[in-house]
Order: structure tokens, then sequence, then C-alpha cells
């Protein structure tokens, strides 16, 4: 008999520690969404090599919130310890409650606590960042550097978007983090979140990486309405080409300039260079394919699957997601038509040499963006290319989302 | 935070903002351009200088069209007759004359390069 009860005691326990049981409803409304993520990453290629990853942490997160559960420390008596243990004692601190002497025996976390000490520390961006320097072409840019401007209009979504959160009750430091979201630019809106508000990263990351990969969908409408057909069928002069000498001061100009005037952009614009540099010095070909292959999609991994497992039911189901939401969306608009009218300008002072529809490819989201200015342009003329044109702004945006960030991080960091 | 500091916060922000990163970047901008004007004045590039000038325009209507133009070799003629005629089978007749077509701005094989790498989309 007592077998029996032991057998069904044991059985009850695990039954009491399993998910059926521990989870609420949240948990799984959670799940159906990380679901419809996975399937809009495997049918739909939304941005599959972050979207699979943060979708599957989102999924493991609410089947076992465990395992993002931080370290603890148990306290254990003395006595009891070593009955359990043959009489072995143990090197773990000890404290005395009354007469009684415990052990405080520290607990391993879970799995994704430690991972997601990447994003946490701000480690996982700037080497994220390493590896898209190291798989960026400047030249464009430098052949074009007004393209520079593009890419700074283009960071307009980033502040009014700000001003939005402000008004709907967020505080300074989180409306700076929901405003980044405008960059199109994960891992700087992963960056100033975790700095900001990193109780908001669930939503925001899982906002900024949603809206990247709909960038095709969100832009066209928003350049089609601000620019004429006149306008779209313009076509722009061939670039210039660029010498190896100008490619390889790039990276080392812009990070002593940036870090001089601005040094929370550092870590960022820095490892962006530092890629860059190992890419175009042709000296350190091993580490720039490291960099640009194995450590990003490493990097990518980790980052994907911790941000995604941020976003438990508690936390990412409330109305503040939504607004998050939306916020981002309008972010990215603002953004968008920023660049787009910037580009306009810039057609009017040129005499009709500069195509707007490459303003919109500086809201970073490389090479996403360049590729919406792309087929938009061609959509009126198809002997049109504007890839590479659009190119200069997308990289520019990439720094220019970079710096905002130091921006944002010196005001209200 | 009242309304007062909201709107307070809100303007220093979005001058702020703006303002620096059109200063950082315009900066670059500047930069870039000068110091490219420089490498381009100490290093002027070796692939312009090596281009050969063109043949005048003038001495090309003197010259006949062969029916198969000069520089292409056989082989390329072959290949092309038998492209015809598995485009066209017989009905495409006989080859009589091969020319490179007019190519005013990119060359086939940059318009393939740039076809596929924007494709995907």
């Amino acid at each position: 008999m007592d077998i029996w009860n032991e057998f069904i005691n044991s059985v009850e326990g695990i039954f009491k520690a399993s998910g059926f049981v521990s989870n609420d409803w949240r948990n799984y409304v959670m799940i159906a969404i990380s679901g419809i993520l996975i399937y809009l990453a495997i049918k739909k290629q939304f941005e599959p090599l972050l979207l699979l990853p943060i979708a599957f942490g989102m999924l493991l997160v609410n089947l076992y919130p465990a395992i993002m559960a931080a370290p603890q420390t148990t306290m254990q008596l003395v006595s009891d310890y070593q009955a359990a243990h043959g009489g072995a004692t143990a090197n773990y601190a000890m404290v005395t409650i009354g007469n009684q002497q415990y052990y405080q025996i520290p607990q391993v976390g879970g799995l994704f606590y430690y991972l997601y000490q990447g994003v946490k520390l701000g480690i996982y961006p700037p080497l994220i960042f390493l590896g898209i320097g190291a798989m960026t072409d400047f030249g464009p840019l430098i052949a074009n550097p007004k393209s520079f401007l593009l890419g700074a209009a283009a960071q307009l979504g980033i502040f009014t978007t700000f001003i939005g959160a402000i008004f709907l009750g967020f505080t300074g430091k989180q409306a700076g983090a929901i405003g980044i979201i405008g960059g199109a630019d994960g891992p700087t809106a992963i960056f100033v979140t975790s700095r900001l508000a990193p109780e908001l990263l669930g939503p925001i990351a899982v906002a900024a990486y949603s809206y990247m990969a709909l960038v095709p969908i969100i832009q066209p409408p928003i350049m089609k309405a601000l620019t004429t057909k006149k306008e779209r069928s313009i076509v722009m002069e061939q670039l210039r080409p660029v010498s190896k000498l100008e490619r390889i001061l790039f990276p080392i100009i812009v990070t002593v300039i940036v870090s001089l005037l601005l040094p929370d952009a550092c870590p960022l614009v820095g490892m962006l260079m530092l890629g860059n540099l190992f890419r175009e010095s042709g000296v350190v070909g091993r580490i720039s394919n490291t960099a640009q292959n194995e450590l990003m999609n490493i990097i990518t991994i980790f980052l994907g699957v911790t941000v995604g497992a941020t976003a438990t039911g508690s936390v990412f189901l409330s109305m503040q997601t939504i607004e998050i939401i939306i916020l981002g969306l309008l972010a990215f608009s603002f953004g968008t038509a920023g660049g787009v009218l910037f580009g306009k300008l810039m057609c009017w002072t040129s005499h009709g040499k500069v195509n707007p529809l490459i303003g919109s490819a500086g809201v970073s989201a490389v090479p996403m963006a360049a590729r919406v200015s792309q087929k938009v342009g061609q959509e009126e003329n198809p002997g049109n290319f504007l890839l590479m044109h659009a190119m200069g702004p997308n990289v520019s945006g990439v720094i220019g989302s970079a710096v905002a960030a130091g921006v944002l991080i010196s005001i209200l960091g | 935070m009242n309304f007062d500091q909201k709107v307070q916060l809100s303007i220093i922000v979005l001058l702020t903002g703006l303002v620096i990163v059109f200063v950082m970047l315009i900066f670059l901008t500047y930069l870039i351009k000068g110091y490219s004007a420089i490498i381009r004045n100490i290093h002027p590039d070796e692939k312009t200088k090596n281009i050969p000038k063109a043949a005048p325009a003038a001495q090309k209507a003197f010259v006949p069209v062969p029916s198969v133009e000069a520089g292409i070799p056989e082989e390329t003629v072959a290949v092309i007759a038998a492209a015809v005629y598995a485009m066209y089978g017989t009905s495409a007749g006989k080859v009589q004359s091969i020319r490179r077509a007019v190519q005013p701005g990119r060359s086939s094989w940059k318009m393939a390069g740039l076809l596929e790498n924007t494709r995907p989309f």
C-alpha cells in the first residue's frame, strides 16, 4: 500500500510540476503567436534567420518559463545535507539562524538566463555589427557621400515616435527605446533598449524585427504616395569606382570622428567599422570570413532565442505591447517618409539627378530597404537599376541609427 | 511627468537628435569628399589611364560591315546558329550575318549580374 501511495504521489508531483498546471492561458496564447511567427518565417520567409530563432525562443519560454530563470540560493540545514550525502560536508557558505546552521546552496539558472547576459550586458549587438561591417560594401556611400544626408533624414521616425510615446504615458527612457524601432535596425534597437528600458526588450525586439521583415509591404505605398511617376522614373548616373585606399581609410575616419564626438555610439559604430576594416584591408581574410559567417551565425542564434524568450505571456500580452507595436509602425512610416521627402529635396536641388526613391533606403534594414527602392523604381522603368544608388543611403542609415542611438543614450541614459 | 515637462522633453530630444545626427553625417560627408579628392589627386585611377580612346565615329562609317563581324570566333558563330535553331527550328532559315548588338548602357553580362542580384526580392 505504501508503494502504491508513493507511486501516486510521485505521479501527482510530476503532473503538478508540468506545464499543464503551472502555465496559464497567456502562455498558451503566446505559444499560438510563436506558431504564427514560425509559419511566417518558414512559409513566407519573413526574415527567417532572425524570426525563426525568436519564435522558437518564445515557444520554449512559454512552455517552460524556468528556462529564463535567474540562479537562486536555497537554504538547507547542514544536518539534512549531511544526512542526504552520507555525512559529507560541503564548501557552501553557512549561516546560523536561531541555533541551526544552514548551507546556502546556489542553484543553477535556466539555459537562456546565461545566454541572455549577452543581450543584457550589450555584448551581442556590437558583435552583430562586427559581422554586418564585414559584410557591408561602403563603396556606394564613399562614391556618393551625399547619401549620408538621406541616412540622416530617415532617422526622423525615431524622434517623432519618441514624442508619441511620451504622450502615451511612457517614461522618457521607455519612449527612447520605442523610438529607436524607427531606425529599422534590430541590433541597435536591442542595444538601446537593454540600456534604457530592459523591461520592454521583448515587445520592442519583436516589433523591430517584424517590421523589418514587413519593409516590402510598409514602404512602397508611402514611397508612391510621396513621389510622382516622373520622379520615380529618374535614372541616376553610374557611380564612380572607389579605390582601395579610400575604402581602407573610411572605417578608420568614421570610427575616430563618431567616437570622439559621440562616445555613446562608439561600441556600435566601432565594431561596425572594425568588421569593415577586416573586409577592406584584404590581409585578414580568415577573420573577415569568421566575422561574417560563423561568429555572425552563432550570435544570431543566441540573440534570436534569448530575445524571443523575453516574450513571456505576462509581459507580452498587455496594452503596452499593442501601443509599442502601433508606435513601431508609425516610426517606420515616418522614417520612410523623412527619407523620401529629403530625396525629393535632393532631386529638386540637383535638377532631377537624384531619384527620391533611394531616400526610403535610409532607414537601415540592409539590404531589404535598398531592394524595395530598386523594385519600386523598376515598376516605373524596368531598365532602371537603383540598387547600388540605394545602398549608399542604406548603409548610411546604419551609421545614422547608431548615431541616433548614441544621442538617445546620452540624453536619456 | 506633467504636460509641460512632456512637451519640453519632446522638443529637447527632437531638436538635439535631428541636429546632432545631421551635423555628424554632414561632417562625415564633407570629410569623405575631401579625402577622396586628395586620394584621387595623388593616385589617379590606373584604369581610367589605360582605357584606349574610342575610334572616331567618322572612321567607322567607311568600314563595310562584314556578314560575320571580325573578332567573333567560329565557335561562337556555331553556338549562336545552334541557339537560333534551338529557338526557332528550321523556320529560322539560314544565319546570314552576325553583328554585335548596340549596347547603349550596360553589357549583357552586366545586365545579367544586376538581374541576378535583384531577383530574390
